[in-house]
């Protein structure tokens, strides 16, 4: 019986395997790609799913930024940034699909230890519906479920389940529209990935908002009257999804933000003065709403729940600022994102306790001017 | 509390007697012995005269490091404690630290059994350092340089220049 063992091998001889995972473990983020090039078995390790959960029971994971930008040629690139490494620097990530290099409209989500790229669309291209995700483990790219291109109501659901030929399905698309996902909000909540607001073709559709579940690598269509197009921002608050949708730039501006209740899954409006002053990009630190104004030059506003009041807590310097820009979050600190990736960090818990001008670190810029579309946090 | 003022009647210490694998009594202080998790676990129950511990894991050359370890701690503990009641200051903690380091400065072989001792008798702030110290030799060094120090075979056959 003892040859048909496996020969095993030890992660590290001399010490049981337990034991060298809690030191492997403790080596920071930025050697992990070097810790798998050691040999098989570290790699294997690297890229399992025990080293990233064994991480996170033990505290030791390490937050990285990614940027989704458009280059000088519009064409779609990623940056990740370690906060932590001592030359704070942004970094591009190589092999984008080539398909998604050109697309406008995508979202951009990150959930668990992988990233999403999702929908757009293109000139030449009509919106699609598929969605990447890049696990930052293995470094590569790879095309999972893509999101549901029909958009029903519920009514029709029902229709679907009973009938089950192709033409009855086909005359349901051509009834009720194809939701296209361009132009769409994307936020992660209860291990979820929620994409909202995809546009019916037919104006007169209820708008969709479909949940992918990455353990089923699934995604599950649902339609609610109160979900408008035109989402400018969104933010997960309170374990809730806000959308500020409508139109800013008519006059008067008609802007107003529902909120998403998972526990019963419906839509409601949401508060109207917390709406009048989300005015530009947000991130929840601590459960306290922030807003980047950028109407004239840069404020950091904080939203007071109890008070239902907006402080603004101070200006940002316009040399280290270039909107428009994006929000991340890093433990206490808002990481503001500009043009180039000029990148400023603002202590939250400093930044409250200071009047006037914020005080704040910062990142140096690329040599180019590159938009930022939109920038998430991945903790490994 | 009177009896304290006369040292002549101050109980004597009460002790514990380790026994490591190879067979070696080793009597500490109950407090010292008190650092192990797994000790101090179930220690209640255990009756005075029968505070005897057979670790079978544990060498006389390994445990003689780890008692000294303990030893250590606790003392540094009780005078840290003592130096902020009276608000004196003290560079108890970074003296501590210092020592730590000093302490664990050892080759690899016997890094290991501290390792594996620290997590058979459960001290955590050894085990914690150990484990620092191991993850502490591989970053900053090549993968080749890796396989060298913790003797590990390369097999594998990936793209070195791989980044994320």
């Amino acid at each position: 019986m003892q040859q048909l063992e496996p020969i095993h091998t030890p992660l590290i001889s001399g010490l049981p395997d337990d034991i060298a995972l809690f030191c492997l473990a403790r080596v920071p983020r930025r050697y992990h790609t070097l810790l798998k090039c050691v040999s098989r078995r570290w790699k294997e390790l690297v890229c399992s799913e025990e080293w990233y959960s064994y991480r996170r029971k033990h505290n030791l994971e390490e937050t990285w930024i990614y940027a989704l930008c458009r280059d000088r040629i519009n064409q779609i690139c990623c940056y990740v940034l370690d906060p932590n490494s001592s030359k704070r620097c942004w970094r591009r990530i190589r092999d984008i699909p080539s398909q998604c290099t050109k697309r406008k409209g995508m979202s951009f989500e990150a959930l668990g230890n992988k990233i999403y790229l999702l929908g757009g669309c293109g000139w030449f291209q009509d919106a699609t519906d598929e969605v990447y995700c890049y696990d930052t483990s293995k470094n590569s790219w790879d095309k999972v479920a893509a999101m549901s291109t029909a958009s029903f109501d519920s009514y029709s659901v029902v229709d679907l389940v009973v009938s089950k030929r192709v033409c009855e399905l086909f005359a349901l698309v051509l009834l009720f529209g194809v939701s296209t996902w361009c132009y769409f909000a994307c936020e992660a909540l209860n291990e979820k990935i929620y994409a909202i607001g995809g546009v019916g073709s037919n104006s007169s559709d209820p708008l969709s908002w479909d949940t992918y579940d990455p353990r089923t690598n699934s995604w599950t269509s649902y339609s609610d009257l109160n979900v408008v197009p035109d989402i400018e921002e969104s933010v997960v608050m309170d374990g809730k999804i806000y959308i500020r949708c409508g139109a800013s730039s008519t006059i008067p501006p008609h802007v107003y933000s529902v909120v998403y209740e998972p526990s019963n899954g419906t839509w409601q409006h949401a508060d109207n003065d917390m709406v009048s002053g989300w005015r530009g990009p947000s991130i929840v630190v601590n459960d306290v709403l922030y807003v980047l104004d950028e109407t004239s030059g840069t404020r950091l506003m904080m939203w007071q729940k109890e008070s239902k009041d907006w402080v603004a807590l101070g200006r940002l310097s316009p040399l280290l600022t270039r909107p428009p820009c994006r929000l991340a979050v890093v433990g206490n600190c808002i990481i503001v994102i500009g043009k180039g990736l000029s990148t400023v960090v603002i202590d939250v818990g400093e930044a409250r306790n200071m009047g006037g001008v914020v005080v704040s670190s910062s990142i140096p810029k690329l040599a180019s001017d590159d938009d930022v579309i939109s920038c998430k946090t991945m903790s490994l | 509390m009177k009896d304290s003022f006369n040292p002549s009647i101050e109980p004597p210490k009460k002790t514990v007697t380790l026994v490591s694998s190879d067979g070696y009594d080793f009597e500490v202080e109950e407090e010292v012995a008190l650092e192990s998790q797994v000790i101090k676990d179930g220690f209640e129950d255990k009756a005075v005269d029968d505070r005897e511990y057979l670790l079978f894991n544990v060498h006389s050359d390994t445990l003689e490091l780890i008692i000294k370890y303990c030893e250590k701690h606790v003392s540094s503990r009780k005078s840290i404690s003592a130096a902020a009641a009276s608000s004196s200051s003290s560079n108890g903690e970074e003296a501590l630290k210092e020592w730590d380091e000093h302490f664990i400065s050892v080759d690899t072989n016997t890094l290991y059994d501290i390792l594996m001792a620290a997590d058979y008798l459960n001290i955590k702030s050894l085990l914690d350092l150990a484990i620092q110290k191991v993850a502490d030799t591989i970053h900053g060094r090549s993968p080749e340089q890796i396989r060298k120090k913790f003797n590990i075979e390369n097999d594998s056959i990936i793209d070195p220049w791989a980044s994320e």
